[in-house]
């Protein structure tokens, strides 16, 4: 018989049990809904290799805790710990790695978005086709830098050869020839960045352009252009700035949503089972669609080893994970004993065996801890009977056993300890034996003089 | 130990059948890739224009089949499949056209583009899918909204309206016994007719696979109830981002395809609304879930508007009952209204479809007295 | 780019938000009290959109006077609303209620097909091409000087938006169906336990969110002045994303949703460009779904089990 202590509230700054830490450890834990409080300063040991059941009228909070032991509530205040830690995700390196790399994706986006993809395509990808040039990834970066520094840049049109801003939105010049047409751009870019150093250095360029125009479009050429290299001087840190500005931006906004998802989701369910804690529910839900077989099949899901490719090409390896989940998925049926109905349909099962099947499920995952959902319930005595064998045989597997039930006959016949939960406070805790004869519980149930 | 064929029948407690029906049953997909196979050799007509729809027909099937992964299996409503189809077809184009220096041969083309494609329906769903599934429709429905605004709006990346062509076919430029693959691509629709059947068999019998491995039964399990799947120690936000990233591949294989076939990707409003919702109407005519059921339910809504409506157009034309071209007495005129009351109807008296998957159908029958 | 023309586009926005608005309150109500994503609700206010083209053209309303301007547009909100509300409460008798204890995924895509049904309707009814809606009101601005522009269009949104939200919101807190209503949308087997007519209730939720409806595509008409039978996606895409932005099934918040999307679409056509609108308002949906998932001014919903 493992230790036990009666207690009656919470007693203050109270000791672990002495010898071993508990398998599972609840600690002053409340929940709270709105105004009503369904779990109030619930303290619970649960010692491994041990069957403790939680008793009490319906609307005690027994599923309350139950619910927030298996992370689908949050608790208000108090903890949870399983062998010793606390049942939450924690934060890896994986996930700030995953948070910068959200963060840096979306900065991308940003960055692409405010300096226009659009036109940065064109500078880059496009700009590259025209002058017969094999495409390289350098010549891709440096009109990538072009662009960003606003450079000028040789564009072909209808057969002629264009003096252009970096994104192709402004036209300079336009000439038959290609190399004239280089030469020009270079004069203009030197022009631009004299402009930038400030006045005084402007080299004058009228007639570098204007000489022969070969078409009436051109006219307005010169017009333009003063505006356009004074616009162009004053471009370059406009487009950077806004690039960086984007990146910046996109990245907090990731980061921050990577970290606020992974926030929310840090006390999963998932979390919870991975870390050995498993459970049926009061109102079974199976997968009722799933042949029973399948049922116990997603319970082992964790243990099946290989990915998508594997099972995409069904590799000896596949098969074999798959062969060995099913010997072992046939076994965890067999010991709660529904071999025989494999095959069949969960939903379709009396419901007695459907109760088993989530055991068997819950089984399977591998957990240490099960948690128990008012198993008997809808039973009649001689299934009733047989469950309480079943949770015995499951105790003497290693597995340590926390159950919710009102069959008072399976409670007192194979709890190690038993605690009483009343409008979510515990009001008593100790042996079977002693429970029963406790006031509080008596009064609990039969209702007192109040 | 594998459980034998024929458990399935017992499994579903449908009435034994007759030898060669059970054997159907189980192998029909043999039957119907025999039968697709050997038809060019039989049905000359497949060389011309009907080869091309046949190939079109292909092509939504896969469309059809990688929008089961969320709807079916996994049970997320996704109303802007069309989008991915949309991203596949021009990440293949921006890849393949001779406007753009890229030119990687059609293969790698192909694989990027699925990748791609895949990690853009990942980068959508890990932000979104651990909201209620409601709040997945309207994303995914604004998703292909967004995704046809910016394809018209990128100009000089997509083209704009007038899309990317032309979109080389495959095997450009590799000569095999003589014969330039691409120019017969080119010529003959029976070779696009066979890589679409191929690709189309391929997804076929992934999706077999994954229904029966691990990854398929943590969808159906998400599906029919996420809560106790994750109390097993599922992660439903895994399980759904796979379904997302799977789905949205098979969308972008479907539309590499479908940029190959056509040569160009046709402007961005062939990836809108009423192409993802038709695709859905074809998944949920079918059977949720159901291979086959989806694969009939895209033959008959592709069937209708090809085959059907022109046909009874022409009828209508021909009795001259409609001398002033009324719509109202067009038969393509009550496209819609007849897609929609179809849609109404399958969901009161037919949940589960035409050919219900096993798994599904007790589930939409059950709450039906 | 004045302080002035800042101050003009939050004034378009608002003025477009409060129509968003009246559009998303009929989604979120439905939503609210039967889990259903109520695609056909843009086209029911297509369908309003058509009627009201067709009474204004029978009436001969664009020749009319002040007067029987003013009267007409009141009418026509009032016919509108009926017709708008008695087609849904129609489609959700003959549709929705079957399907009340089917999984959601079954109203939900008879919604969509409702939906096609109403847009094939509206194909017949008004042609493919858009029609314009004649202007009714003159085009005069009601601030003085020159700087911002408020016109009776403007105004018309607000007499008719203002006085049906805050009807509603009185009809929601006080009324006996209000509370009821409430009672459902919280827990409807509850509800009928206490002996609410859960039918009744939820006929009512879809016939009043039918009357917004309608009463929003006649402004629509007056204000936008260009209807089309496609204009209901769109236009219930927005006004569903309103929906959510606030907080599905939130009153107030569909409102806030609507005035949010409203401005963010009259800032975002001035500074970034008309093409860009869409993109923009998806971007900040992603944005406020992952950092408030369940909205604005949403409740968090907590499993049963």
């Amino acid at each position: 018989m493992k230790p036990f202590r009666r207690n009656a509230g919470p007693p203050a700054g109270s000791s672990p049990p002495i010898g071993e830490s508990p398998l599972l450890d609840v600690d002053r834990l409340t929940v709270r809904f709105g105004g009503l409080v369904a779990v109030s300063e619930l303290d619970l040991d649960v010692p491994a290799g041990s069957i403790v059941s939680l008793i009490g009228p319906n609307g005690a909070g027994k599923t309350t805790a139950f619910n927030t032991i298996s992370g689908i509530y949050s608790p208000t205040s108090g903890s949870v710990r399983f062998q010793g830690r606390r049942l939450e995700q924690s934060f890896t390196t994986g996930t700030f790695w995953s948070a910068m790399g959200v963060g840096l994706l979306t900065g991308l986006l940003f960055a692409a978005a405010a300096v226009d993809v659009d036109r940065l395509w064109l500078a880059v990808v496009k700009r590259g086709m025209i002058t017969n040039e094999p495409f390289s990834l350098a010549g891709a970066a440096s009109r990538l830098r072009g662009y960003f520094r606003a450079e000028l840049a040789i564009d072909q049109m209808a057969g002629k050869w264009r003096v252009v801003s970096a994104d192709g939105s402004d036209v300079l010049a336009i000439r038959r020839d290609l190399d004239e047409a280089s030469a020009l751009r270079n004069a203009f870019q030197a022009e631009v960045t004299a402009r930038r150093a400030g006045p005084g250095t402007v080299p004058d360029t009228s007639d570098l352009a204007d000489a022969v125009e070969p078409t009436s479009e051109a006219a307005a050429l010169p017009r333009i252009r003063e505006e356009v290299l004074d616009r162009l001087a004053a471009g370059k840190q406009r487009i950077r700035r806004r690039g960086w500005l984007g990146l910046f931006a996109g990245w907090v906004l990731g980061t921050a949503g990577t970290l606020a998802v992974w926030q929310r989701g840090r006390r999963s369910p998932h979390v919870v089972a991975r870390a050995g804690i498993s459970r049926t529910f009061q109102n079974i839900r199976l997968f009722s669609n799933m042949t029973v077989l399948e049922n116990v099949l997603v319970g082992l899901d964790r243990t099946i080893p290989g990915g998508v490719t594997a099972m995409l090409f069904k590799t000896p390896a596949n098969r074999r994970a798959e062969a060995t989940a099913r010997g072992r998925g046939l076994d965890a049926l067999d010991f709660v004993g529904l071999a025989g109905s494999a095959n069949r349909i969960a939903g379709q099962l009396p419901y007695g065996d459907q109760r088993r099947l989530e055991i068997a499920r819950a089984l399977a995952t591998g957990a240490t801890l099960i948690l128990l959902d008012e198993p008997a319930a809808g039973m009649n005595p001689s299934e009733t009977g047989e469950l309480a064998t079943l949770i015995e045989r499951i105790r003497q597997r290693g597995v340590t056993v926390l159950l919710i039930e009102h069959h008072m006959s399976v409670v007192m016949r194979i709890s190690d300890r038993v605690a009483v939960l009343d409008h979510g406070v515990k009001i008593a805790e100790g042996t079977p034996a002693e429970v029963k004869r406790d006031e509080r519980v008596i009064e609990a149930y039969l209702g007192g003089e109040s | 130990m594998p459980r034998p064929a024929t458990a399935v029948d017992v499994a579903t407690g449908l009435p034994a059948r007759a030898g060669v029906l059970a054997w159907l049953r189980e192998r029909w997909e043999i039957v119907a890739l025999a039968v697709l196979a050997l038809a060019p050799l039989v049905v000359p007509a497949l060389g011309g224009a009907l080869g091309g729809q046949m190939t079109t027909l292909f092509i939504y099937c896969i469309l059809a089949l990688g929008l089961n992964v969320m709807v079916g299996y996994t049970g997320l409503v996704h109303l802007g499949i069309a989008a991915f189809f949309g991203i596949g077809a021009y990440l293949m184009a921006i890849l393949t056209v001779p406007m753009y220096p890229f030119q990687i041969g059609w293969l790698a083309a192909a694989v990027v583009s699925v990748l791609l494609t895949a990690g853009i329906g990942l980068a959508l769903g890990a932000p979104t899918l651990r909201l209620r599934g409601d709040y997945l429709a309207i994303v995914t429905l604004g998703f292909g909204e967004v995704v046809k605004v910016t394809l018209r709006n990128l100009e000089q990346i997509t083209g704009g309206m007038k899309g990317l062509n032309p979109v080389p076919p495959p095997g450009a430029g590799v000569k095999v016994a003589g014969i330039d693959l691409g120019l017969a691509f080119a010529i003959d629709p029976r070779w696009f007719y066979y890589l679409s059947l191929l690709a189309l068999a391929g997804v076929v019998v992934a999706m077999r696979r994954l229904e029966h491995s691990r990854l398929g039964r943590a969808w159906v399990a998400v599906r029919e109830d996420e809560l106790a799947a994750s109390a097993m120690g599922i992660s439903a936000t895994r399980v759904k981002l796979s379904a997302f990233a799977m789905s949205s591949a098979v969308a972008g294989l479907a539309g590499c395809l479908y940029a190959g076939s056509l040569s160009t990707t046709a402007d961005p409003n062939a990836y809108d609304f009423n192409r993802s919702i038709m695709v859905l109407c074809a998944v949920i005519l079918g059977g949720l879930g159901s291979i086959p059921g989806t694969l009939l339910g895209v033959a008959i809504l592709v069937g209708f508007d090809t085959v059907l409506a022109p046909w009874a157009d022409s009828l209508i034309q021909q009795m001259n009952i409609n001398p002033l071209g009324s719509s109202l007495l067009s038969f393509s005129g009550w496209r819609l209204a007849i897609f929609g009351l179809a849609l109404v109807l399958v969901m009161r008296y037919r949940p589960e479809g035409l050919v219900p998957s096993r798994r599904l159908a007790a589930e939409l029958r059950e709450a039906h007295p | 780019m004045s302080v002035q023309f800042f101050l003009q586009q939050c004034l378009i926005g608002l003025t477009n938000g409060a129509l968003i608005a009246l559009v998303a309150l009929g989604y979120t109500m439905v939503y609210g009290i039967i889990g259903l994503i109520n695609f056909a609700h843009g086209d029911l206010i297509m369908l309003g959109a058509c009627l009201a083209l067709s009474i204004v053209t029978a009436l001969g309303l664009a020749a009319a006077g002040p007067t029987a301007t003013w009267l007409g547009i009141a009418m026509l909100v009032v016919v509108c609303g009926l017709f708008c509300g008695g087609l849904n409460l129609a489609v959700d008798r003959i549709v929705y209620k079957p399907l009340r204890t089917a999984p959601k995924l079954a109203p939900l895509v008879s919604a969509i097909g409702v939906s096609f049904i109403f847009m094939n309707i509206g194909l017949f009814w008004i042609g493919p091409a858009d029609r314009s809606f004649p202007e009714l009101l003159p085009a005069a601005n009601l601030l003085p000087g020159e700087g911002l522009q408020f016109t009776w269009k403007d105004l018309l949104v607000v007499l008719v938006v203002v006085p049906l939200m805050v009807a509603l919101s009185l009809l929601v807190k006080s009324t006996r169906l209000g509370k009821a209503m409430r009672a459902v949308s919280q827990d409807a087997t509850a509800a009928a336990l206490v002996g609410i007519d859960v039918d009744r209730v939820i006929a009512a939720t879809f016939f009043i969110g039918g009357f917004l409806g309608g009463a929003a595509s006649v402004i629509y008409g007056l204000y936008i002045n260009t209807i089309g039978f496609q204009m209901g996606f769109q236009n219930g895409l927005y006004a569903f994303t309103a929906a959510v932005l606030g907080g599905i099934g939130s009153i107030p918040g569909a409102v806030v949703g609507g005035i949010v999307i409203g401005l963010v679409r009259a800032l975002s056509s001035a500074y970034v460009g008309e093409r860009w609108t869409g993109a923009i308002v998806f971007a900040i949906l992603i944005v406020i779904l992952v950092f408030r998932p369940e909205g604005l001014l949403g409740r968090r919903t907590r499993e049963k089990v």
